[in-house]
């Protein structure tokens, strides 16, 4: 196959006349800016709320230790909150993901944990319904539209206009004029995708390393599959109208109905009563352990802090010791449940990926998601997190408590810091084959049918 | 040049053309008239290539259309009734872009040249085809048969719809192009035109080609009088 | 105008839309989404109301066997309510799934409604979950913009356009009845199979079936003729407007996108950029700044306090707390209760008012963009909208103030002051609290609720009609 620049110029010009290709990059340009501007507003606030945490709690930890003078800590450790911070990573916000829906900070007592791992932040649910518009969305759901409006009419329109018949007597071989045309309009799609991406890399500050080229192939990736699919209808060598009816609904299906089905399949098959059961469970464990003898509340507690035991606690009065260890035996009892939750929120994540690879819209969004580490994966590592420092918090307070130390003689600036996971803001691996596969099987057939309905075509119409 | 032995096609039951045998020389203009539906745009096709022959065979420069299409694509030129071309480039460009798809290279002026010798005026080689008038872009038709250089033109009611100036423009265009050594095949209504242009003249009906006429050997009434008697 | 013109180009266009293949299968397609929809919408609510139910039992269960107990550890044992869905939920979503289903009620402390459906998704819905309401708001849309795109511009393309307008019919007539010809189709097919899934599935989940419900079902129909009505005079008004058949179907496509995506997504974004709402931290920051400076029960030398027991003292006449008649501590819990329960309910009402400002910018733009107001008035009538949220929190903060206050009462009275925390009561005095039920935002409220998204509605109706005779009336557009 012989490309002559002169043609693949006198294309591209043919192409970039039409005005409404003009119109349509300027608007998906548009949508882009548009995109960046919601990423960083959301992000920027979630940072804004994350960068007050440490005078909140200075002054809350004051506070707590003023008016807890001259009681014992274990009376004061019940009031304070520690705040934990979910960092969004630097590509949080070109892909917003979840952390919209999810607690992206949470406070915690050193009570029982279960009842406080589920708090939300505060959102305009309707906010929440319509979702947001961000970079990911733009890539992933407007841009297939872009590429359905470039190639829909791509052989069709000039045979509806009459000129197909004049390149066929003139062209050597179809197939060259169909991939030069082709080309053109991808290269048109590749090139605002890349200015549009550049653009966000700049006015998002994404660093120039692994993940930000990662972001980029996906992408790339998935817009070639979405080329590729409108080649496969294409060649099926139907009307304009024809073409533009049957992206149109293929965009409909692998971006609403195929996603709304795979949900109603998921939240069917890994069904999460556990989040209800665990709250219940937990107060009820930790309740019925007041009017309960003090003994084996003690006993489940000495399992795990042995070191405790030397402590006196008394059968027949309150004493903080006890009212710790009750909170943890509570713990303790809603553990089960609670571990079966972040299992079944685990296989729900894993279910929803191996559903990905059959529809690569669902593949590249939650692609996108684990790059920015803005996915469910994230926000259970960040719940674990938050279990582990609640274990350091307890921890700290238990020998004060046990040793009945007064309020005033701890050091309440040593609390044990919340760390950020590492893990958490790293990128994930975002391998693109199922992209790949998609996209050669739609190319392959794409092929294949030109061939039958452009190049022996002569040949049917005999038949 | 051109060249139907006993060329049939059918539809199912339908014969669009039965039996025709036809040799169209170097130089030399045949016209058919006929009837709508008379097998004339089907002879055409069959000559393209864009149809295949139920039976018998067309050939261009001896070489079978039907088994042979590329070799005989690039001989040949085809203008449509409606000459659409892409709207959003102009005349010149036009031009480019199909004579490259042939696989020509031009200079920028060989490609005026050709536009000029098509008669389309030099004013509007820059303009977009968007706004040309349905004889400019016949005329565009023509410059890229004969920058392809082609040895045979098809025509398919060149002259339909074009005002009485543009119409004969395009007349002594074609007997400029068939004094160089073109064979020409047009497919037309007007009768008076194709007496005046063509070399002989073919009268259809229903798929068969009725007689074959001497275009100088007949008067414009005498054949508008056989016309009418034959279909 | 003729009206018998109009019917004749109605019914030849009924005619040719069902001679086509096209719409068939189409409809197919969304009839057999609206039946999948509308039986998982179903089966959710269902069994989701159900566990609801169950967890509501056992919370009140449990409380009704409470041991005796020191009011103050029942106060903090606290009490759980779990949201049950509107019956006619199953049909429309709405903020179901992105509101909180369970609040803990405990004394001291107003607990947000937590544990939201959409918290534990996973990012594949970017375009909601799919309920009948989404078939019907975003894709009957769309399918009557493939239905008609080529309505009229068809029409020019061939020619056919100017041989009509030789004959007695006006453009106008044509278009009227190209319309109502188009939305014929469009009701048919779909108005009954609404009517019969709101009224089926309401029954089915309630067992019974009451006047409110009929009414909004009813309701609920209208508003959705409506807008197909408004739909399809856009598509017949753009497709007029177009030279041919797949410009306008490119427009109409591209006005989807911009109505169904763009819009509602920025005009969320407008308002909260508009009215900056507060994010938890400060919100509880708010709070607790003003509870201090209202009056701080933990600090002895408090002012507002010390006049409280100043006052207490003074009016039984004794000189100290121990020797008062009923319980001090008691008293002063109850006087902070009163404090910060005062103090959140102006704070959240302050938060509530800001996102009803920054919900309300949609409403304005349904103005704009016909698909917002129907979005909105579905929601309101299927009582999953925001109101109905907010009715929620509000409805079990003031049973969680009731219920703190009636067992302060029982601490106040029936604990002396001395060795306080070793005391009990008996459980009769928290079995007499009534459990928690949800009043629900009643029909008329909801309606004048609505009033801006139905009038909005009716506005695209008459604007519509009015495009239609403006774009009748130019000749540019008949050729």
């Amino acid at each position: 196959m012989k490309i002559s620049s002169k043609l693949l110029h006198l294309e591209v010009r043919n192409f970039f006349r039409e005005k409404t290709v003009r119109w349509a990059i300027a608007g998906l340009v548009l949508f882009g800016l548009y995109s960046f501007y919601h990423g960083k507003n959301v992000i920027g606030s979630q940072l804004a709320t994350i960068s007050s945490i440490p005078s909140v709690q200075k002054t809350h930890l004051q506070h707590i230790a003023e008016e807890g003078k001259g009681k014992s800590v274990g009376t004061t450790a019940y009031y304070p909150f520690f705040y934990t911070a979910n960092y969004p990573s630097p590509w949080a916000s070109f892909s917003i993901g979840q952390r919209d829906v999810n607690a992206f900070s949470l406070k915690i007592k050193i009570l029982g944990i279960e009842g406080q791992l589920y708090d939300s932040e505060l959102t305009n649910p309707l906010t929440l319904l319509v979702g947001n518009l961000d970079a990911a969305f733009v890539f992933i759901f407007l841009f297939p539209l872009l590429i359905i409006a470039f190639t829909y009419n791509t052989v069709s329109q000039e045979q509806e206009h009459g000129v197909w018949r004049i390149v066929e007597t003139n062209a050597p071989s179809l197939l060259t004029i169909i991939f030069i045309k082709l080309l053109v309009r991808f290269s048109a799609v590749v090139l605002t995708a890349s200015i549009v991406f550049l653009t966000g890399v700049l006015l998002l500050g994404l660093p120039f390393s692994g993940p930000t080229f990662q972001l980029f192939l996906v992408i790339v990736c998935y817009l070639l599959f979405w080329f590729l699919l409108c080649a496969f209808v294409i060649s099926l060598g139907k009307s304009s109208s024809f073409n533009a009816t049957a992206l149109v609904s293929c965009w409909i299906f692998l971006c609403m109905l195929f996603p709304g089905i795979a949900n109603v399949l998921i939240s069917g098959q890994i069904a999460i009563p556990e989040a209800l059961e665990t709250t219940v469970k937990q107060r009820e464990g930790y309740h019925a352990k007041w009017d309960l003898p003090k003994k084996p509340t003690m006993e489940t507690f000495y399992a795990a802090y042995p070191q405790y035991r030397k402590y006196p606690v008394p059968e027949n009065e309150y004493s903080p010791g006890w009212y710790y260890a009750m909170q943890y035996a509570g713990e303790v009892e809603a553990r089960e449940s609670a571990g079966q939750l972040f299992d079944k929120l685990a296989q729900r994540q894993a279910l929803a990926e191996q559903i990905g690879i059959f529809n690569p819209v669902i593949y590249a969004q939650q692609m996108l998601n684990r790059i920015a580490a803005t996915d469910l994966t994230n926000h259970i590592e960040y719940l674990q997190s938050v279990k582990r420092y609640h274990k350091q918090l307890r921890e700290f307070f238990y020998p004060p408590i046990f040793e009945n130390e007064q309020t005033e003689h701890l050091d309440w600036t040593s609390y044990p810091k919340y760390q950020p996971e590492a893990a958490a803001m790293n990128a994930g691996n975002a391998p693109v084959w199922p992209l790949i596969v998609w996209s050669v099987l739609a190319g392959l057939s794409a092929i294949l049918l030109l061939r039958r309905n452009f190049i022996q075509h002569t040949r049917r119409q005999n038949a | 040049m051109l060249e139907a032995n006993n060329l049939t096609k059918k539809y199912g039951d339908y014969t669009a053309l039965n039996n025709l045998n036809l040799t169209i020389g170097k130089g030399e203009i045949f016209a058919l008239l006929g009837q709508n539906g008379a097998g004339k745009t089907t002879t055409i096709n069959l000559f393209l290539g864009f149809v295949e022959p139920t039976s018998g065979v067309a050939s261009i420069d001896g070489l079978n259309v039907a088994t042979h299409a590329e070799e005989t694509k690039t001989r040949l030129a085809y203008i449509p009734e409606t000459v659409m071309l892409y709207p959003n480039l102009t005349g010149l460009e036009n031009l480019e872009y199909f004579s490259s798809l042939a696989g020509f290279s031009y200079e920028a002026g060989q490609l005026a040249g050709f536009l000029d010798t098509a008669g389309l005026q030099s004013s509007a080689h820059g303009n977009r085809l968007g706004g040309y008038s349905k004889g400019m872009r016949q005329k565009v038709g023509i410059a890229i048969a004969i920058a392809k250089k082609a040895k045979v033109l098809l025509l398919d009611e060149p002259t339909s719809g074009l005002d009485p100036k543009a119409s004969n423009e395009f007349s002594e265009i074609l007997k400029t192009l068939s004094a160089s050594g073109t064979a020409i095949l047009m497919a037309t209504h007007d009768i008076f035109r194709a007496r005046e242009v063509a070399t002989r003249i073919g009268i259809m009906k229903e798929g068969n080609l009725q007689s074959v006429t001497e275009a100088g050997a007949i008067s414009a009434n005498e054949l508008e009088q056989l016309y009418l008697k034959t279909v | 105008m003729h009206l018998h013109l109009i019917r004749i180009v109605a019914l030849h266009e009924i005619r040719t839309v069902f001679r086509s293949k096209m719409p068939f299968i189409l409809y197919s397609i969304l009839l057999a989404m609206l039946l999948l929809a509308g039986f998982v919408g179903w089966n959710y609510v269902s069994k989701f109301n159900a566990q609801q139910a169950r967890y509501t039992t056992e919370v009140q269960d449990n409380w009704m066997n409470q041991p005796e107990r020191h009011p103050h550890r029942v106060a903090h044992y606290g009490y759980l309510v779990f949201r049950e869905k509107a019956p006619l939920s199953f049909f429309d979503f709405g903020l179901d799934s992105y509101v909180g289903n369970s609040v803990f009620l405990e004394a001291h402390r107003q607990n947000t409604v937590n544990m939201s459906e959409a918290g534990f998704s996973n990012g594949m819905l970017r375009f909601g979950e799919l309920s009948m309401a989404l078939v019907l708001q975003l894709l009957v849309p769309l399918f009557i913009i493939f239905l008609g795109f080529a309505t009229v511009a068809g029409l020019k393309q061939n020619g056919v356009l100017k041989i009509l307008l030789c004959q007695k019919a006006s453009y106008f007539d044509i278009l009227a009845g190209k319309t109502a010809g188009l939305v014929a189709v469009t009701w048919l097919l779909f108005l009954p199979l609404i009517l019969a899934a709101l009224i089926g599935g309401a029954v089915l989940l309630q067992n019974e079936i009451n006047a409110e419900l009929l009414l909004r079902s009813g309701l609920i129909l209208f508003v959705y003729a409506v807008y197909f009505l408004i739909i399809t005079m856009i598509v017949t008004g753009v497709s007029a407007m177009s030279k041919n058949a797949s410009n306008a179907l490119i427009m109409l496509v591209l006005g989807w996108m911009v109505c169904f995506i763009v819009i509602p997504k920025s005009a969320q974004t407008l308002g909260s950029s508009l009215y900056k709402a507060p994010d938890k931290i400060a919100f509880e920051q708010a709070i607790e700044a003003e509870v201090r400076k209202e009056g701080d029960s933990h600090n002895p030398d408090d002012p507002h306090f010390a006049a409280l027991r100043a006052n207490t003292l003074k009016k039984y006449g004794v000189d100290s707390v121990h020797k008062l008649p009923v319980n001090y501590g008691a008293m002063v819990m109850q006087e902070g209760e009163r404090i910060t329960s005062g103090i959140f309910g102006t704070q959240f009402n302050k938060l509530i008012e800001t996102y009803q400002a920054q919900n309300a910018v949609s409403v304005i733009l349904g103005f704009f963009d016909p698909y917002l107001p129907l979005r909105n008035i579905s929601m309101q009538l299927c009582g999953v909208d925001f109101d109905t949220f907010s009715e929620f929190q509000k409805q079990t903060e003031q049973y969680r103030f009731d219920k703190t206050t009636l067992i302060n009462k029982i601490h106040l009275t029936q604990i002396s002051y001395e060795n306080d925390r070793a005391q009990k009561v008996a459980q009769s005095n928290w079995q007499q609290m009534p459990p928690f039920e949800f009043r629900p935002v009643p029909l008329a409220a909801t309606i004048y609720n609505a009033k801006w998204s139905l009038i909005a509605l009716l506005f695209w109706l008459v604007a519509g009609a009015a495009a239609l005779g403006f774009i009748s009336s130019q000749r540019k557009f008949q050729l």
